[in-house]
């Protein structure tokens, strides 16, 4: 050891003090304890400022004036740290001059600690306790808790909803798609375009989804968006965002009658189009409608039957009266007096057969015998085939009986129905052709299991084309207001509810043919 | 045998009166020109067949027979109606009408029935 210190160099000489275990009289009971005690204080003070430091690296989020502060507590600990170390140290040594300097330098460095520690101890305070730190975890954990409570409960809720209304569109039956409009450069609309959305769009129209995704309806269909105005209705639909519906719609697919609901979507100004099926609801109402108005005109008939028969009995008797009373009864006189009674009994006839139409006789099928029920049905219609100058023609032989079960209002109307058509088609051949004579035949055909009324005219014939169609409903080849395109469709489902069939012979004159099971006679 | 005809038509009467007279001269053969008129006739005289009419004025046919039945008269019954479905056959069967024509009703048929009878 020198005798001028550590200091030394700066020219302080201590060679003159004596080192400070003098003090104690080199006792090593006090000596050895204070130095250690010094050294462990060093050690110490050395040590926090360790922790200090990494306090200050981990804790970013401190202010500045905190971390000033920090850095102030490191450098006066350290200082007190070296004030005891410089003081073991002169136990042997006499380096008052160090202890001097860094005594004063710790003095300066507490004393501006303590200010500004004083100064600031608001931000001391401000420094949360384990305490608040605790609560405020705690409250933060029932936040979060009630938070993800309500996330489940809304995620929850949004699945119920996306299932709720998956439902919906898988339950709806109908056929969905969307008509989108396309806008010309100065934003009119020029033209819409399809694109089914689910596929009961197939499974409702019968046309394949691929082909339900058209560009242009313009191009693809003039007739539907032009003459059956629906471009001007679609239109409107997106300003006034009215709801249209077409039930039953006059526009027809493969001889399919729709229910059509269009709908704006407002959301990003499109048309979303419903389309169900109604073919067989409508062949029902009409199937309804016409057997109301027979009912009707059986009842009707029933209520004059009374009027009508009394004078008939009147003529009958007249008649036969006349004769008697004839002196001399030339043939024609005779013939004569039989037509009187032959028209009677035909009068009668037709009376009794509309009366066969009333309620009760409607949904019963029961055993006919097929001649006699034939020509009670012509009766109907004789005098009228023959005002038209057509020809009648009965091939089936008289009086032998055969017996088909059914419902003989039923048949009725079809066979009336297949006579009428049959007509009509005469008196349009007759208008293309001069001395046509029209004949209409009616045969009754035994087969080994079945018997068939063959109904045959001798018109123009039905179109190869339309041969297949015929029996659709709203099917017609007659002018406008004259067929509705449903007495075939209707007559086809009337068979069928009796087991019956009707079918266009394959080729030759128009021949439509009734076929029933063979009936028990 | 004795019949009685109720039909309220006068044509009609004295044609069948006739007709039948002439065919069965062996019959006797009596008119009446509505229900109750055949009803009155009956209560007195005995016959062994009425042939009536359905509709009648203030006697119906039906209820022509119901009332005799009613007065224990057990005269068998012919009935002719303009419309045979006003009635339930059975129904008429068992009242005591033996036969239903329906209007208008060939007279060939009425004499053939009658014959069948004796």
């Amino acid at each position: 050891m020198s005798n001028f210190g550590i200091l030394g160099i700066f020219g302080f000489d201590t060679s003159a003090f004596m080192p400070h275990g003098h003090c104690v009289l080199w006792k090593e009971e006090i000596l050895i304890p204070m130095v250690a005690s010094d050294v462990i204080i060093f050690l110490s003070y050395s040590a926090i400022p360790f922790g200090l430091f990494y306090f200050y690296r981990k804790r970013v989020d401190l202010s500045t004036k905190v971390k000033n502060l920090l850095v102030l507590f490191v450098l006066f600990i350290q200082l007190c740290g070296f004030s005891h170390l410089i003081s073991a140290y002169n136990y042997w040594n006499a380096d008052y001059y160090t202890e001097l300097f860094i005594k004063v330098l710790t003095a300066l460095v507490s004393l501006t600690t303590a200010i500004i520690v004083l100064k600031n101890i608001n931000i001391l305070l401000e420094i949360p306790s384990p305490d608040d730190y605790k609560k405020t975890n705690q409250k933060l954990k029932i936040l979060n808790e009630s938070l993800e409570e309500q996330v489940t409960l809304q995620t929850r809720r949004l699945e119920d909803e996306k299932n709720f209304l998956k439902a919906i569109l898988e339950g709806i039956d109908d056929g969905m798609a969307q008509l989108t409009p396309i806008y010309n450069t100065n934003q009119e609309i020029i033209d819409f375009s399809l694109r089914p959305l689910n596929d009961h769009m197939e499974k409702q129209t019968g046309i394949k989804l691929k082909e339900l995704e058209i560009s242009s309806m313009m191009e693809n269909n003039p007739e539907f968006m032009n003459d059956l105005g629906r471009f001007k209705a679609f239109k409107k639909l997106l300003l006034t965002g009215e709801t249209l519906t077409y039930d039953p719609s006059e526009y027809t697919v493969k001889d399919k009658i729709f229910r059509v609901v269009y709908t704006r979507n407002k959301a990003d100004n499109t048309i979303l189009q419903f389309i169900s099926d109604v073919t067989e609801r409508e062949e029902h109402k009409m199937r309804d409608i016409q057997s109301s108005r027979l009912t009707a005109l059986g009842e009707l008939a029933g209520g004059i039957a009374h009027e009508i028969n009394n004078p008939l009995q009147i003529i009958d008797g007249a008649a036969r009266l006349l004769g008697r009373h004839v002196p001399e009864k030339t043939p024609e006189i005779e013939k004569t007096i039989d037509t009187i009674q032959e028209t009677v009994r035909r009068t009668s006839r037709i009376i009794h057969n509309l009366k066969r139409l009333s309620r009760n006789e409607v949904d019963t099928i029961l055993p006919i015998n097929l001649t006699d029920f034939l020509n009670d049905v012509t009766e109907f219609l004789h005098q009228r085939i023959s005002n038209h100058g057509f020809q009648l023609k009965k091939i089936y032989e008289e009086g032998h009986p055969i017996t088909i079960n059914a419902n003989q209002v039923a048949l009725s109307q079809i066979v009336i129905n297949l006579l009428n058509n049959a007509i009509e088609e005469l008196q349009e051949t007759e208008k293309e052709s001069e001395d046509f004579l029209g004949v209409i035949k009616i045969n009754v055909i035994e087969g080994p299991q079945t018997v068939s009324i063959a109904i045959e005219d001798n018109g123009r014939g039905i179109k190869k084309k339309n041969r297949d169609l015929i029996f659709n409903p709203l099917f017609t080849s007659k002018d406008v207001g004259k067929g509705t395109g449903l007495g075939l469709s209707i007559s086809k489902n009337l068979a069928s509810n009796m087991g019956a069939e009707i079918a266009l012979k394959p080729d030759g004159a128009t021949c439509f043919l009734i076929t029933f099971p063979k009936g028990h006679s | 045998m004795k019949f009685l005809i109720a039909e309220d038509e006068s044509f009609i009467l004295d044609f069948f009166l006739n007709e039948l007279q002439i065919n069965f001269p062996e019959h006797n053969f009596k008119g009446a020109s509505n229900g109750l008129e055949a009803f009155q006739i009956m209560e007195n005289e005995t016959f062994d067949y009425l042939i009536t009419d359905g509709k009648m004025p203030k006697l119906s046919g039906v209820d022509l027979v119901k009332r005799l039945r009613e007065g224990e008269i057990s005269t068998k019954a012919i009935l002719l109606t303009g419309f045979p479905g006003d009635f339930e056959e059975e129904e008429l069967r068992k009242i005591g009408i033996i036969q239903i024509f329906e209007k208008p009703v060939r007279i060939e048929k009425l004499l053939d029935f009658i014959k069948d009878l004796s």
